[in-house]
């Protein structure tokens, strides 16, 4: 038998090598360790820490579950929980129906397309202290532009930053124009992948454009729409650059929201990490439920 | 700065002292004498006198600070803490502090000034520098920065008086590591920052007060704004000692911003001054407590 006339046993490899097996991960390797090294693992060694009491940093006392037991004793963990509550449900709420309403009409745009998204889409990309400063001056009682303009058509000076309620507000209407163009550009891409064949038969059926909007758009843009509530449900539980600089949290606490309650207690002249990180496991343990229970209900949703 | 067994554990490098500044240009326009010494109730009548004919938008202004407002509260013969106790006496706060809410009430104090940044630190310098207040309680640290930006007329008078006088002292520390790799560097370093040469040429160039005694004896000449230092100077010569025991305590940054988390209640209508001292003084032994 010449070596020519062997038959080249080419066994059809069914199996993949493993170097092709092992690619993908080797690809999500580099990110995995970031990850682990700069999210998860300060993570973990913050629910340790929520254990212990330090005033330093370096020393640490046993404290078990003193810390928690001293939020949830504390009035002012309260009030920034019941502002956390309001601040998440008008923004998440309002951002939404925002959002979407914005992405139909930025959908629809027949001229300067591009110049209106851009619009929307610029206060996403500004630093939030600069946001915070910049509406700070803008609407302060005396001198700030805002009130001039109120002033002009004759209406009186409006507290925006300093009564409590009217500060709530602001903080949520800034914090709105800063983020809703982010989730108007998701949901925008969500509008365009449905197919435009639904709608001209929907049409030649004689639907008008509103029973078009609720019955093909807003099922078909559901997936979107939950990606969009996740994730600004996280963001207003997350708050806290833009308030911090257009409030500092005030009048009297009437804007600190639980991130900002952490970092007083962190950061403040009583310096209390335990304490800080306690109030970060709450904070984890309430985006947790609101994450999962939006997701429960969107599989439900779906599955119907 | 010693520890319990009396051990130098940190050295005094410099002292700050809190006290009034006055827009000169101000005063004039009114044609009203700037005064020598004063009594709170005086400088509260002054002050408005100026804002009036002056037409300045407010007549007192101050920063957002517990230490500011300690200020206040030792005039009025009172401390938020002493060493390492709580020591608030509210009948005394109130006295001392009820001057100061009726300004903020009747608008010739800057009113959103104490509620529109949380806890955060405001200094008011910026309305002295507008020109917008002819009173201005801060401390000397604000002499070189007015000595480049004003663009008016200004001195420093002593500290009103109410039941006493003076200032509340503030000041920085040096401190060096016995651990440290380099610590004999830094035990020489110290030690030289401290000599009484040094320490004039650091004060001097910055405008911070002396704590050695032999330079507060002698006496300081500034290059910058001599005669308003010395002004600073001589009213520690009002201060008394215990501002000292509160203003380093530890326990002082703590308490103060219990005071003005409290104060802001008042301002902002939720309590009445007094209930407002009985409740800080409450929150200050609860932080000394917390302390251990």
């Amino acid at each position: 038998m010449t070596a020519a006339a062997a038959p080249a046993r080419t066994p059809r490899r069914r199996r993949v090598p493993w170097s092709l097996r092992a690619a993908p991960y080797l690809f999500l390797l580099p990110n995995m360790v970031i990850f682990g090294l700069f999210t998860i693992w300060p993570a973990l060694s913050g629910f340790n820490i929520s254990l212990y009491s330090s005033r330093n940093g370096r020393t640490f006392e046993w404290a078990g579950t003193g810390n928690f037991e001293r939020i949830f004793s504390d009035a002012d963990f309260y009030q920034a929980l019941f502002n956390t509550i309001v601040f998440v449900l008008a923004f998440v709420g309002l951002g939404v129906c925002i959002a979407v309403v914005l992405a139909v009409l930025l959908n629809a745009q027949g001229f300067g397309k591009s110049f209106f998204r851009s619009v929307f889409f610029l206060p996403v990309l500004l630093s939030p202290v600069v946001v915070g400063i910049v509406w700070r001056w803008l609407l302060e009682r005396n001198g700030g532009l805002v009130n001039e303009a109120l002033r002009a058509i004759g209406i009186p000076a409006v507290p925006w930053l300093v009564d409590p309620t009217l500060a709530m507000i602001s903080v949520i209407a800034v914090s709105l124009w800063t983020n809703v163009g982010f989730y108007t550009m998701i949901l925008l891409a969500g509008l365009q992948s449905i197919d435009p064949n639904l709608y001209e038969a929907a049409s030649l059926d004689g639907a008008s454009h509103l029973q078009q909007f609720r019955s093909i758009t807003l099922p078909l843009l559901a997936p979107t729409t939950m990606v969009v509530l996740i994730l600004s449900t996280i963001h207003g539980f997350q708050a806290f650059d833009v308030i911090y600089n257009l409030t500092g949290g005030g009048p009297v606490g009437a804007t600190t929201l639980l991130v900002q309650y952490v970092y007083d207690n962190a950061f403040g002249p009583q310096m209390q990490y335990g304490m800080a990180a306690a109030g970060s496991v709450v904070l984890f343990l309430i985006v947790m439920s609101f994450t999962l229970l939006n997701w429960w209900l969107g599989r439900r949703a779906e599955a119907v | 700065m010693t520890d319990a067994d009396g051990k130098i554990v940190a050295i005094a490098s410099d002292l700050t002292q809190n006290g009034p500044f006055v827009n000169t240009d101000l005063f004039e326009k009114a044609g009203v004498e700037v005064p020598e010494s004063w009594t709170w109730e005086e400088m509260v009548t002054i002050a408005k006198e100026v804002q009036e004919k002056a037409g300045t938008e407010f007549a007192f202004a101050m920063d957002k600070s517990g230490h500011r407002l300690s200020t206040i509260l030792s005039q009025g013969g009172t401390y938020l803490v002493q060493e390492e106790e709580s020591s608030l006496d509210p009948a005394a706060a109130t006295t001392a502090l009820q001057p100061l809410v009726d300004m903020i009430n009747d608008g010739s104090s800057p009113k959103d000034f104490w509620l529109d940044s949380g806890t955060k630190y405001a200094g008011a310098n910026e309305v002295f520098l507008a020109q917008q207040v002819p009173v201005y309680l801060s401390g000397n640290w604000q002499v070189a920065q007015f000595e480049a930006n004003a663009e008016f007329g200004w001195t420093t008078v002593p500290n009103p008086s109410l039941s006493s006088g003076g200032g509340f002292p503030g000041g920085k520390f040096m401190v060096g590591f016995s651990e440290g790799p380099e610590n004999q560097l830094a035990a020489t370093f110290l030690q030289f920052m401290n000599t009484t040469q040094s320490q004039e040429s650091f004060i001097t160039a910055s405008s911070f007060m002396p704590t050695r005694a032999d330079l507060t004896e002698s006496g300081v000449e500034y290059p910058v704004r001599n005669e308003e230092m010395n002004v600073f100077i001589d009213d520690l010569g009002e201060t008394p000692e215990e501002t000292f025991a509160a203003a380093y305590s530890p326990n002082f940054d703590a308490a103060a911003q219990e005071f003005i988390k409290q104060f802001a209640e008042v301002v902002a209508g939720n309590k009445e001054l007094a209930q407002a001292m009985e409740d800080l003084k409450a929150g200050i032994d609860s932080v000394v407590e917390q302390a251990g």
